[in-house]
């Protein structure tokens, strides 16, 4: 069209040409054919209009020089101006759309100037506000004077240009279609192929390329290279398919999976659908091709999960069935067909009512057709015949299905056995009774034995703060809690106990749990009000059907007892103390059946014997008594009992070290007891006898000694008095030798003579007191007695009497008596004195260091009884002298100076001797003699 | 008797009439005396430059005759004792005298005894003191001397010969001859005899 319209111009040109090529040559050669020419002229021109008005073409001629213009009929047309309009170029701008107007403007001048070929498009705004695109098309020209000008043609291509707009607009339409069906193919795993049957070429679509793994740029391929790709298992099934398809003339439809360059295995869906040419012959199969994988997978999920459903359904320990909305059965699972032994064809329908026992038969129907009626869920009991004939109880359960709008769509329900429950029931009804009476009398046993009862589930089980405690009422009581509190966590629990017992419970406890070993422990609690109580808590392990359950056991407040126990232990503490101090145990005895029923600890020392290993120890003790003592005991004890009375014995015993002991048995019999019984204590009164019988000796003792004091008093006496004498005498003589000299002064100086007269007088005055008080005594003197004294009871009894006083000043006593150490003939007080004297010096030189004090006894060769008394203290001076044995001669403070002269005095009485040495080593010696053949009294 | 004059005698005994008895003894022979019933009250008495002495009974309450002799040794005060007593013995008498008692007389004594015995010890008291007064003389002198003069006469009393003094001590001969002749002077020793006497008196005490 555009091809043909641009020829318009240049015929018109070559018209035009033609026209003025005509009228000169018409005028040079011939006019003939002018008229024919002219009408031919005419004819074209019309026919041109004709196109040009067909075309929407006008032509125009611009001369630049005279700016003069030439429109044709379409011209005017296309520019909207009427044909007798005079054309001028600001007409023509005038109608220039202004955007375009400038680049008009300036192509115009620009082609009046430089006269150059134009092809523009550009628009129009008509007075009708339309816009109109105009194409020019213009050739520049010369005319016969050199003058510029210019022919052209004027299409308005509007039209085409709005078809090209609605081309375009089509276009990108479809792009965008291929586009989204690109995507749609691609969401879908959807694409397409062809298959040329001829050629065997097979075009893929991308998301073919793509479900197979491929690229688009990799095909088209050849039908062998998409067989490869097909999985080896289904190669064959997927072009038989294909052949049966082709064969004849049906669709192809058919799954199969493909295997991905990567190896990738992917299940694809493919449908082919033949195209067949004129003659019927098919040449082409155009099909889809979807990617599946993920709904197989799906699908082979949902048939699996519906295989277990089945399988649970079936494995269910229960029977398990569905009904159809109205009553008959849809499904019986395999359970139920088992225990019953009917078939699903049996019982399909109303068949499985014959499963049923026929009593029970009635009663189900008609609860069954309530629950039809009203829909709603419910449960029935009926006893139902087991495969081997034999009924059992079922409990059947009922629950409706419905729809969104509540219509029932099924029955689904289940059978449960209930046979042991049903034979238990009557049972345990009875003993639901017998529990509740029970727990009545528990609780009321437990209130009044202030005991309660306790269970914990978790205690054993696992280690938690919840040890699920269950408490009787009575525990709260207790523990002084409200039972509405709840039962106590464990750190609850442990904050109830008093802090000393605190840390040994939580450990009990841990025990407990570690070791489900059981318990028994008495610990303090502290009430809420703050009191202190004692509880005693027992607990086993409970174990049902050899499975540890946890705990149960018992609380007790054993505050009371516990009170009364500590005051029993303490006060038993206190007697075993006291009797262990006094020596003195306690016992409780049928003294005729010889039964001991309590025998201290006390009791048992004092008889030497561990009798934890004898039941009764009463053999023991009686036959430890001494043989001569049992006979008088014995009889002493039989008089008791036969009278029933108290009794008091001394007796010996022989203790199981050997040693004899004194004791002393006290026997209480109450009337209320049977006969022989009595309770007594026995005292081990052995030092106390010896202690007795020592003081009676040193009683004796001292008395001897006082009386030897008084007798050797006089001779004390008359050497002090000797001294106080003296003292007078010379003093009176002294003064009358002064008397003598001042009266042999000249002049006699008398004054000082009388002085001394008068304390001549006065001395001598003194003198004679003197005397006379020494009289006085003298007559109070003791005669001397002999008599045949034991030397060595005599050193023995020393021993004992200065032992205290030896002991005190760190001193052993030793003594070596000879065998053959005579009697003697003396004064026992005076000998007894004698040794007194010597062994009180002896430990006296001892008493800052301690030491050995040793007594000697033997016979001389003359018959002389010789003693030493030895000891290892500081010795004598070094220039000591016989003077130590005269009278007032005292190396001692406290001495009076007389012991060594008495001692002397005896001794020579007898006709003996008396002296000293020092030892070799520490301290000194002192030894005496008296006669020791001793015939008869003097 | 100016010597008697000036003489005191003391008496310590527990017994009164004893203890006057013999103060009247002593007076009546022209004596001054003292007396005292015991030891600790003499000790709170000044002892006086002149002569005196002590009759001291021996058993006396606290601290007998013979414990207070002693004790007296040990406070460095000598004073002739001349001891009484009533029960005398030898050994005691013995240690008395040893501890340099003048006398030992048991009661009752001859008068004539005690004022016998009370006459060696004023005697014994005098010349104890006039040898104290030399000797304290004689220190006064040597106290006089120089170190080094001491040094010399040390030397010299020694028995060393001038050259051997001085080659001693590190001086000339004739140092040590000005040094002696010093000594000699000061000491107021007429001969080295004289001055080996005089050294000999004061040697107890050489500190001094």
């Amino acid at each position: 069209m555009q091809r043909r319209v641009r020829k318009h111009p240049r015929e018109a040109h070559d018209v035009l040409n033609t026209r003025d090529t005509e009228r000169t040559d018409a005028l040079e050669r011939a006019n003939e054919d002018l008229k024919a020419a002219q009408a031919e002229l005419q004819r074209r021109w019309q026919y041109l209009a004709e196109a040009q008005r067909l075309s929407h073409s006008g032509t125009f001629g611009w001369k630049v020089s005279s700016g003069e213009l030439v429109w044709s009929d379409e011209t005017y047309r296309i520019l909207g101006f009427a044909r007798e309009t005079h054309p001028t170029l600001d007409l023509v701008f005038d109608r220039i759309h202004p955007d375009d107007l400038e680049e008009m403007q300036q192509l115009k001048d620009r082609a009046a100037q430089n006269g150059i070929d134009l092809d523009v498009e550009h628009r129009v705004l008509l007075p009708d506000d339309s816009i109109r695109y105009i194409h020019v098309v213009a050739h520049a020209g010369r005319d016969n004077s050199g003058n510029l000008e210019y022919m052209g043609v004027v299409t308005d291509i509007t039209e085409r240009k709005r078809a090209e707009k609605e081309r375009q607009a089509l276009s990108h339409n479809l792009q965008e279609s291929k586009a989204w069906l690109e995507e749609a193919q691609r969401v879908a795993h959807v694409g397409y192929w062809v298959w040329d049957l001829e050629t065997n070429r097979v075009i893929f679509s991308d998301e073919t390329y793509r479900i197979y793994g491929r690229t688009p740029q990799e095909g088209p391929f050849d039908l062998a290279i998409v067989r490869e790709r097909i999985h080896p298992e289904d190669r064959e099934r997927v072009f038989q398919t294909a052949n049966e398809a082709i064969r004849t003339g049906t669709r192809a439809d058919c799954e199969h999976r493909i295997v991905r360059p990567n190896g990738e295995i992917r299940t694809i869906h493919s449908l082919g659908d033949l195209k067949k040419d004129a003659s019927g012959r098919p040449y082409q199969m155009f099909g889809t091709t979807q990617d599946i994988t993920e709904r197989k997978h799906a699908e082979e999920k949902i048939k699996n999960s519906e295989a277990r459903l089945r399988q649970v359904i079936d494995t269910i320990p229960t029977l398990a069935w569905c009904n159809f909305a109205d009553g008959p059965n849809e499904f019986l699972n395999k359970r139920w067909h088992e225990f019953t032994g009917l078939s699903p064809e049996e019982s399909h329908g109303w068949g499985w009512q014959v499963a049923f026992h026929p009593d029970d038969i009635p009663p189900l129907m008609e609860k069954w057709g309530e629950l039809l009626v009203s829909g709603e869920p419910g449960e029935i009991e009926a006893r139902l015949r087991r495969h081997d004939g034999v009924f059992r109880w079922f409990l059947i359960r009922v629950e409706p299905l419905r729809d969104e709008t509540g219509n029932i769509l099924r029955w689904y329900g289940t059978s449960t056995d209930i046979e042991s429950l049903k034979q238990t029931e009557g049972t345990l009804r009875e003993d639901e009774r017998e529990v509740r009476r029970s727990r009545f009398y528990l609780s009321e046993g437990e209130r009044l034995a202030h005991m309660g009862s306790w269970a914990s589930s978790g205690l054993g089980i696992r280690w938690s703060d919840d040890l699920g405690i269950y408490w009787s009422d009575e525990v709260y009581k207790i523990y002084g809690l409200d039972p509405k509190s709840g039962p106590p966590n464990l750190e609850q629990y442990l904050a109830l106990i008093h802090p000393h017992d605190r840390g040994s419970m939580a450990a009990t406890l841990k025990a407990m749990h570690e070791q489900r070993c059981g318990c028994d422990v008495t610990k303090r609690i502290v009430r809420p009000d703050g009191e202190v109580r004692y509880v005693r808590c027992v607990g086993v392990p409970a174990v049902e059907d050899g499975v540890f359950k946890g705990f149960h056991g018992t609380t007790m407040d054993v505050t009371e007892h516990e009170l009364l126990t500590q005051e029993l232990r303490r006060e038993q503490a206190y007697l075993a103390e006291a009797q262990r101090l006094t020596h003195a145990g306690s016992w409780a005895s049928n003294l005729v059946t010889r039964q001991v029923f309590h025998s201290s600890d006390e009791n048992n020392r004092l008889y030497g014997f561990d009798v934890s290993g004898y039941p009764n120890p009463f053999e023991l003790h009686y036959s430890s008594i001494l043989a001569e003592d049992e006979p008088a005991l014995t009889t002493k004890l039989e008089n008791a009992i036969r009278a029933g009375a108290d009794f008091d014995v001394e007796y010996r015993i022989r203790r199981a070290d050997g040693a004899i002991r004194f004791l002393r048995g006290i026997g209480h019999h109450n009337p209320a007891q049977e006969f022989g019984e009595y309770s007594g204590i026995t005292m081990d009164i052995t030092d106390q006898k010896h202690a007795e019988m020592e003081r009676e000796k040193l009683r004796q003792l001292e008395a001897d000694l006082a009386h030897t004091n008084r007798v050797n008093m006089m001779g004390e006496l008359a050497a002090a008095l000797a001294h106080e004498i003296k003292q007078p005498i010379a003093a009176s003589i002294t003064s009358a030798n002064a008397l003598r000299r001042w009266l042999a002064h000249d002049p006699p100086d008398l004054e000082r003579v009388r002085a001394a007269a008068i304390r001549i007088e006065q001395d001598a005055n003194r003198a004679a007191d003197v005397i006379n008080s020494l009289q006085s005594f003298y007559k109070r003197g003791t005669p001397v007695q002999r008599q045949i004294v034991d030397v060595q009871n005599i050193i023995g009894e020393m021993a004992v009497l200065l032992e205290t006083e030896a002991a005190r000043q760190f001193v052993a006593i030793r003594t070596e008596i000879d065998e053959d150490t005579p009697n003697l003939l003396v004064d026992r007080v005076q000998v007894q004195q004698v040794f007194m004297n010597l062994m009180l010096n002896a430990i006296e030189a001892m008493k800052d260091t301690g030491g050995e004090l040793t007594i000697k006894s033997r016979v001389n060769p003359e018959g002389w009884l010789l003693v030493s008394i030895g000891d290892t203290g500081v010795g004598l001076p070094v220039d000591w002298t016989e003077e130590i044995f005269d009278a007032f001669h005292s190396t001692k403070p406290q001495g009076t100076g007389m012991g060594l002269t008495i001692t002397r005095s005896i001794v020579e009485s007898y006709g003996g001797r008396v002296w000293a040495t020092n030892n070799q080593g520490r301290g000194a010696t002192f030894y005496f003699t008296l006669p020791g053949k001793v015939e008869a009294p003097a | 008797m100016k010597a008697a004059a000036t003489s005191t005698v003391f008496i310590v005994d527990d017994d009164r009439g004893m203890r006057q008895a013999v103060q009247d003894l002593v007076e009546s022979v022209g004596l001054r005396a003292e007396s005292f019933a015991t030891g600790q009250e003499l000790l709170n008495k000044k002892r006086t430059s002149d002569p005196c002495c002590l009759v001291l009974d021996v058993r006396l309450p606290q601290m007998s005759g013979l414990d207070f002799q002693r004790r007296l040794a040990e406070i460095g005060m000598r004073i002739p004792i001349i001891f009484i007593t009533a029960h005398g013995d030898v050994p005691m008498s013995v240690r008395a005298l040893k501890s340099g008692a003048v006398e030992f007389l048991t009661k009752p004594f001859r008068d004539q005894d005690l004022l016998d015995a009370i006459q060696q010890a004023l005697q014994r008291d005098r010349v104890a003191l006039e040898q104290e007064a030399e000797v304290h003389d004689l220190l006064r002198r040597y106290q006089a001397l120089t170190t080094r003069e001491r040094e010399v006469m040390a030397l010299v009393v020694s028995g060393k010969l001038n050259k051997q003094i001085a080659s001693e001590i590190g001086a000339s001969e004739a140092t040590v001859k000005i040094h002696r002749g010093n000594v000699m002077q000061k000491m107021q020793a007429g001969s080295l005899i004289e001055l080996v006497r005089i050294a000999d008196k004061i040697k107890p005490v050489p500190g001094r």
